[in-house]
This record gives structure tokens, C-alpha cells and sequence, in this order.
């Protein structure tokens, strides 16, 4: 059996695969954290035997595969306690629910994942430094507490400095009728200037002379690349506030055989069998390495260039359940 | 998607605790704002295992076959 960990609510990159398992008549199960904890199905974790028991019956043994997306995207909704001791309790209750879903992830380690429960969240900084070590270039890149060293960091750099989050997390906040988001952000000398003496450690980089960005879908050392074109002229610092405009394109692209290989020893060592690689590709020839996204967004790249990503997550689950 | 500009909803205390990424948010009208689906009807699935649920619709033409050819 194929079990799918997602949300219970819509998931742009769930669904379409699932339409496929459904057409191919594939032997699966979707579950949510909202499924293990609200209180819908009756199930009891066996220590001693190591297995996970739903009716009485084991269902550690049905299950041959496991596509592994945004499982805990929906734990926040079980974090809302109305209590003056609210933050101890969602801390409590998080690390709870933590602990058991890594225990499940222990019980469950010898079945073929598509991103392993504990490479769900990666670190991207020494994903930076995995990437230089199997010959990708990175952006110049540092992490600095202080306005000194960063205006020191932004004078070696004429080119440029951006500066986003070391975690890759995107926060965004409502507020009114408008949504703040937190994107790449350009640090022009005057934003730099303006820095406090010292602030809390964050992650400046050089920016890259590029002439467009490329989006790599990685299943299995398949690769799907999508160049998106954006004219010079219509481009913004982060490509995100571009996607939707008229003057971006998103085009299949050939990556070159040297590159491929170095993506496939990177996805090695960093442990991860699916991903959506970030490159730019500079006005020199070369690519430049930005980040990997384990779970990342494909189905517009997917449309856009005819790849049916979502057919073959579908057919990949099958075959392995096969 | 509107961008109305780069801002902060945070006020100067809160701020010397943040990153400085904070300070500088992009402002986008809610409405617009694709990742909140404004606009968007959702229904179900149960074979999709989904509460709420968008049956995508094909981004490029699957044929070419075109009204006026099957009138």
C-alpha cells in the first residue's frame, strides 16, 4: 500500500498525484496529523511489537511506500489553547506530538520514503556548503550580527547584497486588507546604514548577475528544469512576485550533463530522493546554486511546460508499491 | 498580485528583537494574494481524502478541437 502523509485541506501538489493513484487504481491511503489526532481514528501504537495497530489489525505491514508531504503543516490547529499558560501548553503539546510522529518515523524506517520524515526540513545553510563541496557554485554568503560587518560584507560586493531567511521560511502577516510578506529583500546602502548596531544573526548574500532563474524538479535523479523568463526590465529581487505576470514565461530547459551529475551526488548527500532545486543561470554561462526545497511547489513549472510532475510522483509511488 | 510596496506592520520595540528582514515586508492586497485562494470555490473529496478541494483545470488545451468544429 502507498500511505500519503498531507493535509486534510487542499495541497496543490497532493491532489493531482492522488487524481493519478485513483485513475491507475493504486492500493493507497491518505493521512493527516488531523487524522492521528482528532480523535477520528482508533488506533494504538504497540511498543513491545513494534507496530501500529488500527481495528485491531496491523497496519505496519500493508504499507510499502511512503510519499511524505507537508504532513505537519496543520499541527497549528491543534496548538489554539485559551489559556493565560497558552504558549507553555503549545510548546508541550508540539513536542509531544513531535516525538511520537519520530517514533512512528522509527517504526515505519525500513519502508521507501519519498523524503524521509527527517529530512522534511533541511538546513539550508549547510545545504550551501554541501553544494560547494560536490562542485556546485554557491552565492557569496554570511551570516552577521552586526551593521559593521555587514557594511564591510556589502563593500566587497558592488554587484549587491540580498538578504532573506536562514531558514527559508516565509513568514506572512494579515493585517487590514493587505498581506506582508517576508521575501527576499534587496539591502541597498541606504537599508544597510539604517541597521542597528547589532541585530539578531542573519543571512546576507552577494547577488547574482543572472540572466534568468531555473526551477529543477528532482524525483529520483529524474530531473524536470523550468527556465522562467523574466525581460531585465520587468524583474524583482525575489522571482515570486513575478510568476504571475504577464512578462514571465516558464519554458523547459536542457540541463547540462555536468550539472546533473553534481545535483545527483548532492541530493545524495543531503539525503533527500525529491526536491525543487532553485539555480540561476549567470550572464558568464555558469549556474549558480540557491537553495533545495523538499517540499516545494512544481505544479505550475509542471503545467507551464507539459511535465505531468504529479503523473510520474504517481507512477514512481506505484511502481515501488509494486 | 498587488504590491503596494515594502513596509513593516511592526513598531520599533518589536523590531530590535527581529532580523532585519523584518523591516522590510512586501506589502500585497489581501485580495490578490493568490496563496490565500480569494475567490476560489473549494468542494470536497473523499476519494482525495480532502475537505476542501480544487479539481484543476488544465493550463494548456488537451486538443484542438475547437467550438465552431462541433457545432
Amino acid at each position: 500500500m502507498i500511505l500519503v502523509l498531507s493535509h486534510d485541506a487542499y495541497e496543490q501538489g497532493t491532489d493531482p498525484v492522488i487524481s493519478w493513484l485513483l485513475h491507475h487504481k493504486a492500493n493507497f491511503l491518505k493521512l493527516s496529523i488531523g487524522d492521528l489526532l482528532g480523535a477520528k481514528i482508533p488506533y494504538t501504537v504497540d511498543i513491545d511489537n513494534q507496530d501500529i495497530m488500527v481495528n485491531g489489525v496491523s497496519f505496519k505491514d500493508k504499507i510499502s511506500v511512503i510519499w511524505h508531504r507537508r504532513f505537519m503543516g496543520e499541527m497549528s490547529n491543534f496548538l489554539n489553547f485559551e489559556s493565560v499558560h497558552a504558549a507553555n501548553l503549545r510548546g508541550e503539546v508540539r513536542k509531544e506530538v513531535d516525538v511520537f510522529m519520530e517514533y512512528l518515523s522509527t517504526l515505519l524506517k525500513n519502508k521507501k520514503w519519498l523524503t524521509s520524515f527527517q529530512k522534511i526540513h533541511i538546513n539550508k545553510i549547510e545545504a550551501l556548503n554541501i553544494a560547494q563541496d560536490c562542485g556546485l557554485i554557491i552565492p557569496k554568503s554570511c551570516i552577521v550580527n552586526n551593521r559593521e560587518d555587514a557594511l564591510r560584507f556589502w563593500n566587497q560586493h558592488p554587484e549587491g547584497v540580498i538578504t532573506k531567511t536562514i531558514s527559508g521560511s516565509r513568514g506572512h502577516y494579515l493585517h487590514e486588507d493587505d498581506t506582508y510578506v517576508m521575501l527576499t529583500t534587496d539591502m541597498t546602502k541606504d537599508r544597510m546604514e539604517d541597521l542597528p548596531a547589532y541585530f539578531l544573526p542573519t543571512l546576507f548574500q552577494a547577488k547574482v548577475k543572472a540572466d534568468f532563474e531555473i526551477r529543477v524538479f528532482y524525483l529520483d535523479k529524474q530531473f524536470f528544469p523550468t527556465a522562467i523568463l523574466t525581460p531585465k526590465s520587468a524583474r524583482s529581487v525575489d522571482r515570486k512576485m513575478d510568476n504571475n505576470t504577464a512578462s514571465t514565461h516558464f519554458v523547459p530547459y536542457q540541463l547540462p550533463a555536468e550539472i546533473m551529475e553534481k545535483l545527483n551526488v548532492f541530493m545524495e548527500k543531503i539525503g533527500l530522493n525529491t526536491g525543487s532545486i532553485d539555480l540561476m543561470k549567470c550572464q558568464d554561462g555558469s549556474l549558480v546554486f540557491l537553495e533545495v526545497n523538499p517540499v516545494g511547489q512544481y505544479s505550475a513549472e509542471s503545467e507551464r511546460c507539459n511535465y505531468k510532475i504529479e503523473k510520474s510522483i504517481a507512477e514512481w509511488l506505484i511502481k515501488q508499491d509494486n | 498580485m498587488n504590491i503596494k510596496g515594502i513596509e513593516t506592520i511592526f513598531d520599533e520595540t518589536l523590531l530590535a528583537q527581529l532580523p532585519p528582514t523584518y523591516r522590510y515586508l512586501v506589502r500585497i492586497e489581501s485580495s490578490t494574494f493568490k496563496e490565500h485562494f480569494t475567490g476560489y470555490r473549494f468542494s470536497k473529496s473523499e476519494k482525495h481524502f480532502s475537505k476542501k478541494f480544487i479539481n484543476a483545470n488544465a493550463y494548456k488545451p488537451l486538443s484542438e478541437i475547437v467550438y465552431q468544429d462541433i457545432k
